[in-house]
């Protein structure tokens, strides 16, 4: 996958963080995940991606970052649904905003969430997963994104 | 002269006229003598019952001139007895006695006489035998009468001129009177008897007319009936002959209509059946992009949509199609039924012939496909009425395309990376993918610690790891050139010109490391690449009857330090080549051994640094060399020492080329911040320069040189890991020598 199409998705999670939440967010060295180990936090959420690409993004965050995230955005009273709400809106986010610089052709799914620590990702055929951790007020969270060219899709 | 038969034939074929000349005509001829000879006979009948009713009349007079006669000879007695004049009654009598006498006369002789209504008519004499026996009856009584009546006239009226008239007495008178009297009502049976015969005859006479008239009359009327009805009957057959001909024409239309029909079913069940089987979209659109009516039954399958007649086809596609592709494609739908434009080049440039869609999916995300559409037009009076599409669902044929062309790309790099280790012993690769692997292992555990970043530790910790990373780039570099491994050290030169360039910047933030990731990425799909030919390379050589490696002696088994001296020995020969220095190595093998048998990796990479170092660094072109009066071939050696103090084991590694240019050792570190700008400097902190990350005295980056990682990889390894020493001898001009000590792995 190019460097370029990772850059997207860095910067549009950090300019989620400065928009919606009003501070910066570090993003970390991201690298491989590999042997399948598990990455998840207690919210995530998937997109799904195909026509220019193929493959999936994910966002995935503990919940005190949610929680600490949530009054910034009007929700004075965190849930858990509040979280898997907001964990949707972020890979929703994040993942428009690629959909913006990539074109119309990198067609993305509405937010599949999954709740709890254990999560084996899925990734595409033949693609590796990138992990860009992100912290925000010293907390963690992380963008996985797993993606592949399709070949009539130059 | 024609031939009758075509007159025939061509009467046949015209029968009004046939017709008319053989009906028509001919029964208006009849019913026009017809009706003149019954004009005719009425005419005759008509006089005749003039005639006949003039002669009755006449017959019945005869009684009346009878009674006036007799009425008259009693007046005429009475005037006499009253001694009166007769008055008229002579004159009556004597009118009357002339007109029974004409009467009688004309009947007897025939003559003209005057019917009672003043018509004088001529009446024939009588031959009826009846008749005349009644005539002659009544001449004789009016023989009588007359007799008398005359007599009366003569005796009672004026005297006639040369009459000799005797004038009757009274009892005379008296005698004719009552003679008249008498004979009078005989006259009067007879006279009534013979008007009745007059009569009988007369009718007679009208009846024999009657029949021929009637008999006429008849034929004309029935001549006037049987033209109009042979003409009606002739229209209402004529009529019933062309509805005949009509229900005809009509049945065998119906039949061939019918045939038609079960033609036309048989076709359209044909047609039913192919579009319900065929395995292809087939439709019809027009301008506007409409699909017709009917389309096969795979198209809902392959749209995954129902109900697909009367829809826009562009529509549909705008949901499946990116914004771009929809409209090319509206645009291409425009160009088909643009009829000014050539079929033939409009299909050369269909952009739909193989196109992803993504549908959407229930249970989310999208299904992808791709379909093949093909565009055939179809005209009518010059312009495209409609075109008929085909679209098929292509998606295994483009997977299978992709995997071909992937296999094809995974096929030529591994065929790189074949001809690259086939020379390579199988434990020597075993030992390089190990060693990739670790590698690879220990840059990703390194780019991973997290806790750095929600720590908000940047600066100076991610160029702790970028050079770390380096090292580990830098030490896969350089066993893959021992190895002569050309994938994997062009990849990491990549690689190290990515993090040179990262290294460069002053300040480092974490999506700068999403180069690394990448190339990091990079080499992994390499290393699987290598990892599945190793499989295949040992099902190759296994075959070859190469004896299984636990079944060969030890001594046909390499060891590390045969392995470390060999590879030294080709890596040295590669870049002494690559570098135009002419070099040879002189390896104790004793020594290599001692130090390669519990840390041939450690070892291994070190001499390799040392060795590209020594050919980049120290060792000179022969020219200068010969110039120095040393040999022209430069020679590296490796030999044992002694072990240290400390119980570590060592061994030397030696050029004899130029040695440290500290001068230089001492500007470049000075630049790059290492050593005060200015200061005094002793050689010792001068020559630990070289051990720092990316120093390096070199002009420019080459293959062999430039990185300055080398002597860090060389330091990290002995000293960092191995917790070992490093000394450096080195007299310019002469000769470079390091000397590392670690401590025995065992031992450790």
């Amino acid at each position: 996958m190019e460097e370029a199409i990772l850059k997207i998705f860095a910067q549009s999670v950090t300019r989620y963080f400065a928009t919606v939440a009003n501070g910066q967010a570090v993003l970390g060295t991201p690298y491989l995940s590999v042997d399948n180990e598990s990455v998840a936090f207690d919210f995530s959420a998937v997109i799904g991606i195909t026509g220019s690409h193929r493959g999936n993004i994910y966002y995935t965050a503990p919940r005190e970052k949610l929680h600490a995230l949530l009054p910034l955005i009007g929700e004075a009273a965190p849930d858990d649904r509040l979280c898997a709400e907001l964990v949707g809106e972020i890979t929703n986010t994040i993942s428009g905003n690629a959909r913006e610089q990539l074109g119309a052709g990198f067609m993305i799914s509405t937010p599949f969430i999954l709740e709890g620590k254990p999560l084996s990702v899925h990734t595409a055929r033949d693609t590796t997963c990138y992990i860009i951790p992100v912290s925000w007020n010293r907390h963690s969270s992380r963008v996985l994104v797993s993606l592949q060219q399709n070949p009539g899709n130059p | 002269m024609k031939n009758p038969l075509f007159l025939i034939a061509a009467l046949r074929r015209r029968p009004l006229l046939a017709w008319t000349l053989f009906f028509y005509i001919p029964v208006s001829l009849v019913a026009a003598v017809s009706i003149i000879g019954a004009q005719r006979y009425t005419q005759k009948l008509n006089a005749e019952l003039a005639n006949g009713q003039h002669t009755v009349a006449v017959a019945g007079c005869i009684t009346a001139f009878g009674e006036q006669i007799s009425k008259s000879i009693l007046l005429i007695e009475k005037s006499v007895h009253d001694k009166t004049s007769p008055g008229k009654s002579v004159y009556e009598l004597q009118v009357a006695a002339d007109r029974l006498d004409q009467t009688v006369n004309a009947f007897n002789d025939g003559s003209e006489v005057v019917a009672p209504d003043g018509v004088r008519f001529m009446v024939d004499s009588v031959t009826d035998e009846k008749a005349l026996a009644v005539l002659q009856e009544m001449n004789v009584i009016w023989v009588g009468i007359k007799t008398r009546a005359d007599a009366v006239v003569l005796t009672s009226g004026p005297k006639k001129q040369n009459s000799e008239g005797i004038p009757f007495t009274e009892s005379a008178l008296s005698e004719a009177s009552s003679f008249v009297a008498s004979q009078q009502t005989r006259l009067s049976e007879q006279a009534l008897a013979f008007s009745r015969r007059l009569e009988q005859l007369a009718n007679d006479r009208v009846k024999a007319l009657e029949t021929p008239r009637t008999a006429l009359i008849g034929v004309a009327v029935i001549s006037l009936l049987l033209l109009p009805g042979a003409f009606f009957i002739n229209r209402v057959r004529g009529a019933r002959n062309a509805a005949a001909s009509l229900a005809a024409e009509l049945g065998a239309s119906q039949t061939k209509l019918e045939a038609q029909s079960q033609a036309l079913s048989i076709a359209k069940a044909e047609t039913d059946r192919i579009m319900e089987t065929v395995q292809e979209g087939l439709l019809l659109i027009d301008a506007r992009g409409i699909i017709g009516d009917y389309h096969s039954r795979e198209l809902t399958s392959i749209l995954r949509q129902e109900q697909l007649a009367g829809r826009s086809l562009l529509g549909i596609l705008e949901r499946l199609l990116s914004e771009k592709m929809f409209r090319t494609t509206k645009d291409y739908i425009d160009l088909l039924f643009d009829a000014g434009r050539k079929e033939k080049a409009v299909l050369k440039v269909n952009p739909l012939t193989d196109i992803e869609v993504n549908f959407p999916n229930p249970s989310g995300g999208f299904i992808n496909r791709y379909l093949g559409f093909s565009f055939r037009r179809i005209v009518e009076n010059g312009a495209v009425s409609r075109v008929f599409v085909a679209v098929r669902d292509i998606t295994t044929q483009i997977e299978l395309e992709k995997k071909l062309r992937d296999s094809e790309q995974h096929k030529d790099r591994q065929l790189d990376i074949l001809l690259g280790i086939v020379h390579v012993a199988p434990d020597e690769l075993e030992a390089f993918i190990t060693l990739v692997e670790t590698e690879l292992d220990t840059i990703n555990d390194t780019l991973r610690a997290e806790h750095l970043v929600a720590a908000g530790g940047q600066g100076e910790a991610l160029r702790e790891r970028l050079q770390t990373v380096f090292r580990c780039v830098h030490n896969l570099k350089g066993n893959a050139a021992v190895l002569k491994l050309t994938t994997f050290q062009k990849a990491a030169d990549l690689f190290e010109t990515k993090l040179n360039e990262l290294l460069s910047r002053p300040v480092l933030t974490g999506d700068d490391f999403l180069s690394v990731v990448v190339a990091q990425a990079g080499l992994r799909v390499d290393l699987g690449d290598l990892k599945e030919l190793r499989g295949k390379l040992v099902g190759l050589r296994q075959p070859v009857g190469a004896p299984d490696a636990s079944a060969q002696p030890a001594s046909a088994i390499a060891s590390p330090a045969v392995q470390i001296g060999a590879g030294l020995r080709q890596l040295v020969a590669d870049a002494a080549r690559d570098l135009d220095k002419a070099t040879t190595v002189t390896i104790d093998e004793y020594a290599l051994h001692t130090v390669a048998v519990d840390r041939p990796a450690l070892v291994r990479d070190v001499l390799i640094q040392l060795a590209r170092n020594s050919l980049a660094h120290s060792v000179e072109p022969a020219p200068l060399r010969l110039a120095g009066g040393k040999p022209a071939v430069a020679t590296l050696s490796v030999r044992s020492l002694p072990r240290s103090a400390d119980g570590l084991v060592g061994i030397a590694f030696r050029d004899d080329g130029r040695g440290l240019d500290l001068e230089a050792i001492r500007t470049r570190a000075e630049s790059a911040g290492l050593l005060a700008p200015g200061s005094s400097h002793a050689p010792a902190d001068i020559a630990r320069c070289i051990f720092a990350p990316g120093f390096s005295t070199a002009a420019a980056v080459g293959a062999h040189s430039g990185r300055g990682m080398g002597m860090d990889i060389v330091k990290s390894k002995v000293v960092d890991e191995a917790g070992g020493v490093i000394e450096v001898h080195s007299t310019p001009g002469q000769f470079c020598e390091f000397h590392l000590y670690f401590p025995s792995a065992s031992a450790a």
